[in-house]
């Protein structure tokens, strides 16, 4: 039987404990996989996967990308980010891939010295209760002893110097540290940020954990968007919180895999799972093997042959997936409760006002003129070009108004070019020409 | 603790809203028991026992805390999440509603709520068609905490065959559900 066929076989036996690592470092499959973990498992069982993916920023699913993504940044700089395993070897000039995962929560970064963990688990009343963080703690916690869990069910680092020992919590404890949580410049940095899902009988909580990530200072950088500020939406907000790595100076430097072999052990430890004559994906290379109590492997692309995975694969890499989500929202030159700054070559009467629904502009009203009456007539013009266009299939707002507005002489030509490169940028990611607006 | 109060204030809802309600039902103008203020006539109290009473009758509860409630003709029911669900879940931030007109069958996936980072998906418990939602869910998804089983309510669904409701749990069976 192929690895596929025998992978379905286990996941959906009644075994009660899995563990699977990945050794593949795509997102969309990792995710694919999962979710094939969280569908079809057991309703009985609890699964253990790990994987480390490729540079990318994994969005919640209830969120909105624009609102989220700076994408200008992630289609120029893929290329000088830090690739943490081929330092040497040239960065492969590829977008940063955006992807919305099927889980709630806010955006993560995720690169090759991050490690993400999930665990799949029997729901008890609806909640996912985020208990594993803690499994994740005693993890981390052998690498560096200043990890904790905390109140948002995130794992952080306590920055400060260690206590009197007189205050030292139980070493059980893990949501406090033998470490001041404040040394009056730091505050705790998050190395683990979670999120969760449920469904029927069955629970899900991943999350990543930041062992040695060399993009740590660009991170806010690529999650920071400039059209945020003039978009107003309801989806799901995201925290922005301090970041670091597990990895500091003072403290030994494990591999992805040390640490996915010690996520590993803890969780074997949490269940008492009897491991007799199974080698552990971190001890050998082999497939898939199993025992009464505990299924067990390293996973790859060969999975694409269950035509679930191969869907789910297609479906959450699909622009529609990402950016044609139902939920509404407007983008405003001029919002109302805000001011935020206009570039110094957006004409200063132009207004934009767009409404989008599942990636469509439902309506828009754009004007150039400051005369009430020519600007109404402005709008009309605009929107009879732009209303019902899907914005996953526009090349660049500054072509379609070019050929579909017509204009009434040099300076208008020019400010339409203006308001066009101001869509393409804030929409489309395109950086805009400065030279060229200026012309 | 912040989940004890929230429950508190969610179980004070749906009594607020039968009051509401009630007077619209009793089709004049002046409440019954001002007008008629002798002994023979129903107190409000007692009319509130009423109606309440056949309405509970025809409202179940599923073991993945949905609830639904029936039209009277049995034609329409209204779906949402327990009091239970909806303080466990904590503060909800995200609603996702059905579309409409969408054909589904009982156990299928209507909508999800987040909190607490957790997207949880919303079943329907019978067979049938979306023909209403409640779009004040997208603008503040926090009444869902407020009344779940109120003026939270998700959707509204044209019932393909009321005895797939009968044979949901009803209030009794669905509390001793919940303390297991």
């Amino acid at each position: 039987m192929s690895i596929a066929g025998r992978f379905s076989r286990l996941v959906t036996s009644p075994i009660k404990h899995h563990v699977y690592v990945s050794r593949s470092s795509d997102v969309a499959l990792n995710l694919s996989i999962e979710h094939y973990l969280f569908q079809r498992s057991h309703p009985a069982s609890t699964v253990l996967f790990l994987y480390v993916n490729k540079p990318c920023i994994v969005i919640g699913t209830n969120q909105n990308p624009w609102f989220e993504v700076n994408h200008a940044l992630t289609r120029r700089n893929a290329a000088s980010l830090d690739s943490f395993s081929q330092r040497d070897e040239p960065v492969p000039k590829d977008e940063i891939r955006v992807i919305r995962r099927r889980s709630g929560g806010g955006t993560v970064f995720h690169d090759l010295g991050n490690v993400n963990f999930s665990v799949i688990f029997p729901l008890v009343d609806k909640i996912v209760n985020y208990k594993h963080a803690e499994m994740v703690v005693r993890a981390i916690r052998k690498t560096n002893p200043r990890a904790r869990v905390n109140h948002r069910h995130d794992i952080v680092l306590d920055p400060g110097p260690l206590l009197d020992e007189s205050d030292w919590p139980d070493s059980h404890d893990t949501r406090r540290t033998a470490y001041a949580f404040d040394n009056g410049e730091l505050e705790p940095r998050k190395i683990s940020g979670s999120a969760g899902k449920a469904s029927g009988p069955r629970g899900l909580h991943h999350g990543t954990c930041l062992l040695a990530s060399p993009n740590l200072a660009s991170i806010s950088k690529y999650l920071c968007s400039p059209a945020a500020p003039f978009l107003v939406t309801k989806a799901a907000p995201s925290t922005p919180s301090p970041v670091a790595n597990i990895i500091s100076q003072d403290t030994p430097k494990p591999t992805t895999s040390m640490l996915q072999q010690q996520i590993i052990d803890a969780f074997i430890q949490m269940y008492n799972i009897d491991t007799t004559k199974l080698s552990l994906p971190h001890e050998s290379d082999t497939a898939l093997q199993n025992n009464k109590h505990c299924a067990t492997g390293t996973l790859d692309h060969t999975l694409l042959e269950i035509p679930e995975i191969r869907s789910g694969c297609t479906e959450i890499q699909s622009p529609e997936w990402l950016y044609e989500q139902k939920r509404e929202f407007t983008l405003s030159s001029h919002p109302s409760n805000a001011h935020p700054t206009l570039p110094d070559w957006f004409p200063p009467s132009a207004r934009i006002h767009l409404v989008i629904k599942s990636g469509l502009i439902t309506s828009s009203s754009i004007s150039l003129s400051r005369h009430p009456s020519i600007a109404a007539s402005e709008a009309v013009k605009f929107n009879a070009v732009l209303q019902n266009t899907r914005i996953i299939k526009l090349d660049s707002f500054r072509r379609l108004l070019d050929e579909g507005v017509s204009v009434d002489g040099a300076k208008q030509r020019r400010d339409i070019y203006r308001v066009g490169a101001w869509l393409d940028w804030m929409l489309l990611g395109h950086e805009v020409d400065v030279r060229m607006a200026n012309k | 603790m912040a989940a004890i109060v929230r429950r508190q204030v969610a179980s004070k809802t749906p009594s607020l809203s039968c009051a509401v309600t009630l007077f619209p039902t009793t089709g004049v103008r002046t409440p019954a028991w001002r007008s008629q203020p002798n002994k023979t006539s129903p107190s409000p109290f007692n009319r509130r026992g009423f109606r309440t009473s056949p309405a509970s009758y025809q409202k179940k509860y599923t073991k993945d805390h949905e609830w639904i409630e029936l039209s009277d003709d049995k034609t329409q029911g209204t779906i949402g999440i327990t009091h239970y669900a909806a303080s466990a879940l904590g503060d909800v931030v995200y609603v996702e509603l059905p579309t409409l007109d969408l054909q589904v069958s009982a156990g299928d996936g209507i909508g999800a709520v987040e909190s607490v980072k957790s997207a949880s998906d919303i079943m329907t418990p019978v067979t049938g068609k979306i023909i209403a939602t409640n779009e004040k869910l997208e603008e503040k998804p926090s009444t869902i905490n407020q009344g779940p089983e109120g003026e939270g309510w998700i959707a509204r669904i044209a019932v393909e065959d009321a005895k797939e409701v009968e044979s949901l749990m009803d209030l009794d069976a669905y509390r001793k559900h919940t303390e297991e």
